[in-house]
């Protein structure tokens, strides 16, 4: 009775709901077949079930077959996994019989690994095809795919090849290596892709479909998460739909695509269900436009491009970099931003790029870098925004991008910081899609040289205590508080029609020279950049990156008058002077290293967010800034455009800091740091005006041929402050006091480790 | 009267005897004006020679460059017929050692009876691959064949001398440039690590690493000599960097010297007389302290050693500094040149430095006791120096302010100065004088001829607190006390020179 009931309830349901494939979505069936490609489930979904229990849950789900896996219990009262090689012919008789009744074909096998031997082969074969498969998803050894495909071709079962990951499946884990071998073989030997794989290996899915053109013969087919958890497909992090364009656009054999998901293994359908959904739901798009042109693969190789952009408002502006309201209604010279990008293809297919900016800026203000990694995001969905640098030269006379408000004025015309951000970013992002676009099979050289252009800024005096610019011709005056780097380290960089496109010129100092001026300077690197640009070519870019400087000036500290003497005598500003003597060491190292010229190695953008411990306020700290942020906030409600009002929240953010210490004593800063190997050379950024010890620790302690150490990049929550030196912050002053830093000393040090570890994982020991 | 006792007056604040030798005795021969003369010598003896600037004992068999004295002799006759010259000798050698200092003024006295000895300013480059000129036995050698100290320096005076007299003759109304530009080839050798504690080329590569001691002086200054022909006869280059890159090889080399001069000999003429002078670098060196690969690659694809390179440098600054100067030759109107003797604070030994001192120094004796008669040790010399602190432990038990006497020359050529002392003088103290020389641009030159020692290091205060080689008390007669000292004396004499308007 109970049986007859459970017969009555099944025909109740059936009814009610599709009884096929064919019914459950005609226009979806239509596309596929016009797609050819072939939706089913894989078995292992439903891992925690026996087959017998798996056929039936596939079976609900409307679809017309399942991919079963060789080591799945076959339950039903049956002994045994799903081998056919191993069942008793009454065995495989029930399996077929209880497929035939769920109106399921097993159209796949994952079959793992098979035997050497042909004969033991060719049983899993004739067995297999008993059941009616027609796909085994395997990881053969290369030299067991003669004897596969032979088989496979006598038998009619494709013999798709299957990956894991690099350690697990050395010859199958990548879809180059995969391509490879399909190429020596008949059409019977294909590539069945794992997508969750390639997505953990970081691998583009859409990527690995264009390497392996008509060769994918099926799927199973992943979406991830980012935390590489299986979610339903189209709503993780692999893009499938633009793989599925991508598969339909350079595959037009049949394709096997198997639902495949590993989640909630318990109770999957819901998902696998909502995975169905979007298959036909892509498929009916898919099909019913045209197909996506879908570039040729680029070779493997390094691609480099460059473009330029003027930053220059047209309006007056506010100018960044001091404590006073500056406005700058003209400019002495062009502020601008400059680009390098990067591509390397490697022999497997991998990929790595870059996005190196360089801004005439002060800073890279947290209110520019947001909005900026914004706009890059949603321009560029197909690129992964931490593989982008942006650096500032610290010039003290272009225009503020932090926000609104920080000056004041009431001058109406003038520029609020939220316009030249605005102003900018279409700007600098057309730039870097310009570079992209004209980027070649291209070449790089580096090299050494040096220009005595930064001075330390600190002076010591007897009693030990540190000034910022502090006057050296005075009886106390006992030493310049420590080293400067006179490095002048450059990279050059050559198109495919080896013609000199780019150089980036890393420098220790500040481009100050006009810190306090009121009109817009790029400072030093305008003269560098005409000058180079008239030496080796008019459309050269230059990226100017500051070194680690956070302690040092391009203004002379002493003996003042022997320079300023040749200076005159070459009748030449500070400016032009700094830049002759760079632009010297730039020709010194091209001099020697332009026949060097070579296709560099390797090329690895590696991205990190690092917690430095940030330096704490003590009681005296705190007592001393409030006292001195009420007084100038006094003098501030006087005049809106005095440094008073700004140098006021300088002082007033020590007080926040205070308060905050109490609910937590042990704060953390959190900022990025990228790690760029260029064949020998590395390239290490951070957020900060970092003080030279720790630039030279890094260079000190770097596995690389040649260390470039760039300032003032991009940071996570906020942009610049100093970081200073452990005797800074003894002798104290400006750029070592607390309100000059967020993280001092110890952070510092922290700084210097993590990138070292970052430097060493590209530069492994042999 | 007791040397002590004599030292003892200095207690009343630090005597400063200058003996302001400025206005000349000797009468005019020339109408008034400028006159200028050069002269070189060779001072290659045949090896093998002990090799002087290290503590172990090293015998030079070979020649890798010729090692030389030049000379610039120099003198202005004002309208009222006095006069007042300067002779600078610089010697490649390693110091200015008393006992050659000693010899050569009796030699001078002697050749040049009508001259003051103290208005010639004699220098060393610093290379360490020169001959000892101090007094024989200071190192063991254990062979025979190797040239005496006191025949090298009787050697040396023979050629020397003579030198100084052919400069003296040969010297025409002449005219003089200067400028200033960069090369930089020292660096700081004091590492400091996480601890403190620094160390003279301390690994950088180290973990506990933290930071170069001190900055470094990049400037290249050069002072131009023209001759009443206007042929460029003479310069004086001042490089804050000791000459001491290939020191330890077994070869006689005037280190970076060699191929500077005679680059600049090929671009400026083959006679053409080059005064290396060593500016304040008491804590530099010439050896790369840090990314060590990058530095290596360029000058490997240059095809360059070390010196090659640093000598590329320099005369890349010689050169970008004759480009804007040439033209601005022009007699100077004043040259003045100033000595004065003083003294200055010893550095004081505590008990802890001498209880150190004199377990070590016990210790090397007894090597050097131990052994076999003829054998060379460099345990010898080593002792010598832990004694020194020793016995000034002991001085200092009877006069707890030692003072050490020395001296200085302050000369005023035109708009320019130079100041010279005889120590190792740490870079800081460099800084602080041309900071504040009244001087359009100022010239220091270290180890020149002292009045009782040659060399020894004057460490800032930073370096005596990190301790390591060359701010320890063997290392110094003088600490940072001392150097303060010389610094405020040194800028009193280029004040004299240059009297506020």
């Amino acid at each position: 009775m109970y049986r007859g009931m459970m017969i009555l309830l099944s025909l109740i349901l059936l009814l009610g709901q599709p009884t096929s494939a064919a019914e459950r979505n005609a226009e979806a069936k239509a596309a596929l077949e016009k797609l050819n490609w072939k939706i089913t489930v894989a078995a292992y979904t439903y891992r925690n079930f026996t087959f017998w229990e798996t056929v039936e849950k596939v079976a609900d789900l409307g679809v017309d077959s399942i991919y079963g896996f060789n080591f799945q219990k076959i339950g039903g009262g049956l002994e045994g996994n799903l081998d056919p090689a191993a069942m008793s012919d009454e065995t495989l008789a029930k399996v077929k019989a209880k497929l035939d009744a769920a109106g399921l074909d097993l159209v796949a096998l994952y079959y793992g690994g098979f035997p050497n031997d042909e004969t033991a082969c060719r049983k899993i074969f004739e067995r297999s095809k008993r059941l009616g498969i027609r796909y085994f998803v395997s990881e053969p050894q290369p030299e067991q795919l003669p004897m596969l495909d032979r088989l496979a071709q006598e038998y009619g079962i494709i013999v798709g090849q299957h990956g894991h990951d690099k350690k697990s499946s050395p010859n199958t884990w990548h879809p180059v290596l995969v391509a490879k071998e399909c190429a020596k073989y008949t059409p019977a030997i294909g590539a069945f892709n794992d997508t969750g794989h390639w997505i953990r290996s970081e691998l583009e899915p859409s990527e690995g479909v264009a390497i392996l053109k008509g060769r994918t013969v099926g799927f199973d087919l992943h979406d991830l998460d980012t935390h590489g958890r299986d979610v339903p497909l189209g709503t993780g992090v692999g893009k499938i739909a633009e793989m599925l364009e991508t598969l339909a656009a350079v595959n037009p054999n049949p394709v096997l695509i198997g639902i495949e998901y590993n989640s909630n293994p318990e109770n999957p359908t819901p998902d696998v269900e909502q995975c169905l959904a979007f298959l036909e739901k892509e498929a009916v798009r898919i099909a019913s436009q045209p197909l996506k042109k879908v570039p040729p693969r680029k070779k493997p190789g390094f691609y480099v491009g460059a473009a330029s952009c003027d930053l220059t408002p047209e309006r007056p502006v506010f100018l960044s970099g001091q404590f006073h309201t500056r406005i700058a209604s003209e400019a002495s010279t062009p502020v601008i931003a400059n680009v390098v990008v990067m591509e390397s293809v490697g022999e497997e297919g991998s990929s790595d790029c870059v996005f190196l900016l360089s801004m005439d800026t002060c800073v890279i203000r947290p209110e520019f870098n947001q909005a900026f990694r914004k706009a890059f995001r949603e321009t560029f969905p197909q690129w992964d925004v931490n593989k982008l640098i942006l650096s500032a030269t610290h010039t003290h006379a272009a225009p503020h991008i932090g926000g609104d408000g920080y000056y004041r004025t009431d001058q109406k015309e003038v520029m609020s910081s939220s316009e030249y951000i605005a102003f900018c970013i279409p700007r600098m992002l057309a730039a870097i899609e310009k570079a992209w676009g004209n980027r070649s099979a291209g070449k790089y050289a580096y090299g050494l040289d040096f220009a005595v252009v930064a001075c330390n800024r600190r002076a010591v005096y007897a009693d030990g205590t540190a000034v910022m610019y502090g006057n050296t011709n005075d009886p106390n005056f006992r030493a310049i508080e420590g080293m400067e780097d006179h490095d002048v380290g450059t990279l050059f960089f050559w198109n495919a029609d080896d013609q000199l496109i780019a150089m980036l010129v890393n420098v220790a100092c500040p481009a100050q020279v006009h810190g306090s001026v009121r009109k817009i300077d790029a400072d030093f690197w305008a003269p560098v950049r005409t000058m180079l640009q008239k030496k080796y070519g008019q459309d050269l870019v230059v990226l100017g990156l500051c070194g680690a400087a956070g302690d040092m000036a391009p203004h002379i500290r002493y003996r003042q008058t022997a320079e300023v003497r040749m200076q005159e005598m070459r009748k030449l500003g500070r400016a032009e002077e700094l830049a002759r003597r760079i632009v010297d060491a730039v020709d010194q190292t091209w001099e020697v290293v332009e026949r060097t010229r070579e296709k560099p190695s390797i090329l690895k953008n590696l991205y990190a967010e690092v917690q430095l411990p940030e330096r704490k306020i003590t009681e005296d700290d705190y007592r001393k800034a409030i006292s001195e942020a009420e007084r100038l906030e006094k003098v501030a409600a006087q005049s809106k455009e005095g440094g008073a009002y700004t140098q006021a929240k300088w002082h007033r953010n020590i007080a926040h800091r205070w308060e905050k210490l109490k609910e937590n004593p042990n704060p953390m800063y959190p900022t990025c740091i990228h790690v760029v190997r260029i064949g020998d050379a590395v390239l290490c950024t951070n957020q900060f005006e970092l003080y030279a010890d720790f630039g030279v620790q890094m260079k000190a302690r770097s596995a690389a041929k040649q260390m470039f150490v760039v300032q003032l990049c991009d940071g996570l929550v906020g942009g610049g402050t100093y970081l200073p030196s452990k005797r800074a912050m003894q002798g104290g002053g400006y750029g070592a006091v607390i309100q000059s830093n967020m993280v001092g000393a110890e952070g510092g040090q922290v700084l210097v480790e993590k990138t070292l570890e970052l430097v060493n994982q590209l530069f492994p020991k042999k | 009267m007791k040397r002590s006792l004599f030292f003892m007056t200095g207690l009343l604040g630090f005597l400063f005897l200058p003996m302001a030798v400025g206005e000349e005795t000797s009468p005019a021969t020339q109408a008034p004006g400028f006159y200028v003369g050069a002269a070189s010598c060779d001072l290659t003896p045949k090896p093998p020679v002990v090799l002087s600037g290290h503590l172990a004992t090293l015998i030079a068999d070979k020649v890798a460059t010729p090692l030389t004295a030049n000379v610039i002799a120099m003198e202005s006759i004002a309208e009222d017929g006095t006069n007042d010259y300067a002779i600078f000798v610089t010697m490649d050698t390693c110091s200015i050692r008393i006992d050659f200092y000693k010899a050569f003024c009796q030699a001078f006295e002697k050749a040049c009876p009508q001259w003051d000895v103290r208005k010639v300013i004699l220098n060393a480059t610093h290379t360490h691959n020169a001959p000892d000129i101090r007094a024989d036995g200071y190192y063991s050698i254990g062979r025979d064949d190797v040239m005496k100290s006191s025949v090298y320096t009787q050697f040396c005076l023979d050629r020397m001398i003579p030198a100084i007299q052919k400069a003296w003759e040969s010297r025409t109304p002449g005219k003089y440039a200067y400028g200033l530009d960069f090369a930089v080839v020292a660096y700081n050798r004091r590492s400091v690590f996480a601890d403190g504690h620094a160390e003279m080329y301390g690994k950088t590569n180290n973990p506990n690493f933290r930071a170069i001691e001190g900055m470094e002086d990049h400037d290249v200054g050069t002072l131009f000599f023209w001759n009443d022909q206007d042929k460029l006869i003479a310069m004086m280059v001042n490089v804050a960097c000791p000459s001491q890159e290939n020191e330890g090889r077994l070869e006689m080399d005037a280190d970076y010297w060699a191929p500077t001069r005679k680059m600049l000999q090929k671009k400026y003429g083959e006679d053409l007389v080059v005064l290396g002078l060593c500016g304040a670098a008491g804590d530099m060196s010439p050896h790369t302290q840090y990314r060590r690969g990058a530095e290596d690659r360029m000058s490997s694809m240059r095809k360059r050693t070390r010196v090659e390179e640093m000598a590329r440098r320099i005369v890349g600054a010689v050169d970008a500094t004759w480009e804007v100067v040439a033209g601005t030759r022009e007699v100077p109107a004043v040259m003045k040149n100033l000595y004065a003797e003083i003294e200055l604070p010893q550095r004081k030994i505590t008990e802890q430095e001498y209880k150190s001192a004199l377990a070590e120094a016990l210790r090397l004796e007894k090597i050097v006791a131990d052994a076999k008669p003829g054998e060379q040790t460099g345990a010898f010399s080593q002792a010598k120096w832990y004694r020194r602190v020793t016995d000034r432990w002991d001085q200092q038990q009877e006069n707890p302010n030692q003072v050490y006497p020395t001296c200085i020359r302050v000369v005023r050529i035109g708009d320019t100065v130079l100041c010279s002392n005889q120590f190792e003088l740490f870079t800081d103290f460099g800084v602080q004088i041309k900071a504040r020389s009244p001087a359009r641009q100022t010239f220091i030159v270290q180890l020149s001829n002292g009045l009782v020692g040659a060399g020894t290091y004057v460490p800032s205060k930073r370096a005596v607190k990190g301790g390591g080689y060359s701010a320890i008390p063997q290392s110094n007669m003088v600490g940072p006390e001392g150097g303060q000292v010389l610094v405020e004396k040194t800028l009193e004499m280029a004040n004299q020179l240059f009297p506020k308007k």
